[in-house]
């Protein structure tokens, strides 16, 4: 039986190899093209970059989220490393960087999976992980070796953590039941119904085809562990533009020396 | 690892004191900087303070807003103003010799005379009969008080469906010790006491640092990680969305205080 990873890499490879819009590569709707750059815009507010400073985007595609991240960090000279599987970075190197578009761009695209192919010993001052964890099989590993590449003074955002929790906070309220209606364009009475959140969270956890480890169980253990071990740990909404606000959010991890 | 030490609750001390020191600068028509507490140093920054408020409790137009423990600094005029300015109704409770100051020297000096007052000690002297908020906001007064989860308990009972309640300002004594442990933070304070860094106490980590402080019998505080995740488990689990929030660096403590934002659903 494949893991979790396995089938998303699976997943994500396919599209991009059969060139499927770059919005939808990166693991959103078709319709949401064009949010993108409201997501790189609160990506670039949370992570409160620095002119001349560097940058880690562990697992980050080859959608348009990548490359305007990759734009906008340019213009701030930036030092790049971007990481994700050979076949999403060859999509992501093949038609957007070009010398002639970012002249003197340091940029350094790496092929594997992290933190197992990861050997370098190079620290960074922002670390992103983007709609990345919920992918993967050891999300705690990734945060753990993640938070050891940080400089002193460093950041690193998990960022668009899908909250199974909050998902069904949102799908059990009102709100929640219209905007999911209307969304799956029928009526109210035809959504199934939770009473509460942990209803939800149990359904889910019933339906085989459902797979999340990301809780509020999840999140408070970040918190206390990141806290403890001398960081400061923030968790933060999505600001209404992004296309999974109501039912993502993100974490912060701040670094002292 | 280390579990945060929480002092005894029999060393805590008597907030009646605090509330005393207020009336105090009242009386002594200290300027409205210093009697909400803050440093003279620091006026001016209200309005950041204000525009941070705003934006994280995402006030709207139409909405009905519960400011408890206002104060009669400036924060408080700023709010009323722009919540005011943003047609939203506007109530403020906070100790009698407060709201009177900042009635007779603001709401009816400048006519906001539809901001709603209240007198008094919440929750205890007051009964809401079914009234809600939409937006409600405790700043930077829950450590001054004996029983914050009480407050926080009462607070979110009286949100709407859809509801907002910010918990601002608050003194988290990990996170202080996490900068004051830090050379940044050990800079910064030889700075703001004028000396220099080898006079500071040296902190090992924001343990010792709490642990430290539990030890001195001039310094309580009941917000630490501990209160921090308190809240978080216990509303997340309720239902709620619970956020914790950075403050901007354009705030007067934001190295050592943040916010705690609680969303209801309906």
């Amino acid at each position: 039986m494949k893991s979790n990873a396995e089938k998303n890499k699976d997943l994500y490879i396919s599209m991009a190899a059969g060139n499927a819009n770059k919005t939808v590569i990166a693991g959103r709707y078709a319709f949401d093209e064009g949010k993108e750059q409201f997501i790189v815009d609160d990506i670039i507010a949370k992570l409160d970059f620095k002119q001349g400073s560097s940058f880690f985007d562990i697992g980050c595609g080859a959608g348009f989220v990548a490359e305007s991240l990759i734009k906008t960090l340019y213009n701030l000279d930036i030092a790049i490393t971007a990481m994700d599987v050979a076949e999403i970075i060859d999509v992501l190197n093949k038609g957007f960087i070009t010398k002639a578009s970012f002249p003197g761009l340091k940029m350094e695209l790496l092929k594997g999976y992290y933190p197992g192919d990861y050997t370098s010993q190079e620290k960074f001052d922002r670390i992103l992980l983007y709609s990345v964890l919920h992918s993967t099989d050891n999300p705690f590993e990734i945060i753990e070796e993640a938070v050891r590449l940080l400089k002193p003074y460093g950041k690193i955002l998990l960022g668009d953590l899908p909250n199974i929790n909050r998902k069904g906070r949102f799908l059990a309220s009102g709100e929640g039941r219209m905007f999911e209606a209307n969304y799956r364009n029928t009526t109210v009475d035809k959504i199934p119904f939770y009473s509460d959140h942990h209803d939800f969270v149990q359904k889910m956890k019933d339906d085989q085809d459902y797979y999340s480890m990301i809780d509020d169980e999840f999140i408070d253990r970040i918190h206390k562990q990141y806290t403890n071990s001398g960081f400061d740990v923030f968790i933060l909404p999505q600001p209404e533009s992004l296309p999974f606000s109501k039912t993502r959010h993100d974490v912060l991890i701040c670094k002292y020396d | 690892m280390i579990d945060n030490v929480t002092k005894n609750v029999d060393m805590r001390p008597d907030f009646e004191k605090n509330r005393e020191i207020y009336r105090k600068l009242i009386r002594e028509n200290a300027n409205k900087t210093v009697i909400a507490g803050r440093y003279e140093s620091d006026a001016g920054k209200e309005q950041f303070i204000v525009e941070d408020i705003i934006r994280k409790l995402d006030v709207k137009s139409g909405l009905t807003i519960f400011d408890i423990g206002c104060g009669a600094g400036l924060v408080a005029e700023l709010l009323i103003k722009n919540f005011s300015g943003l047609n939203a109704q506007v109530s403020v409770m906070d100790t009698p010799e407060l709201i009177d100051v900042l009635y007779s020297g603001f709401i009816k000096k400048d006519k906001y005379l539809n901001v709603e007052t209240y007198k008094g000690y919440f929750p205890l002297d007051f009964d809401f009969n079914g009234q809600k908020f939409d937006r409600i906001l405790m700043y930077a007064m829950l450590f001054d008080i004996d029983d914050p989860f009480e407050m926080i308990e009462a607070a979110t009972k009286l949100l709407t469906p859809n509801g907002k309640l910010l918990l601002g300002d608050l003194p988290n004594i990990s996170q202080k010790g996490r900068f004051l442990s830090s050379v940044q933070g050990r800079i910064f304070d030889a700075s703001y006491k004028n000396t220099i860094a080898d006079d500071l106490p040296l902190y090992e980590d924001h343990h010792d640092f709490v642990c430290k402080m539990n030890e001195d019998p001039g310094y309580y505080s009941l917000i630490d990680d501990a209160f921090i995740e308190k809240v978080y488990r216990t509303y997340t689990k309720r239902g709620f969305d619970v956020f914790i929030l950075p403050q901007p660096g354009t705030l007067p403590f934001n190295k050592s205080r943040h916010d705690v934002l609680i969303c209801s659903y309906d």
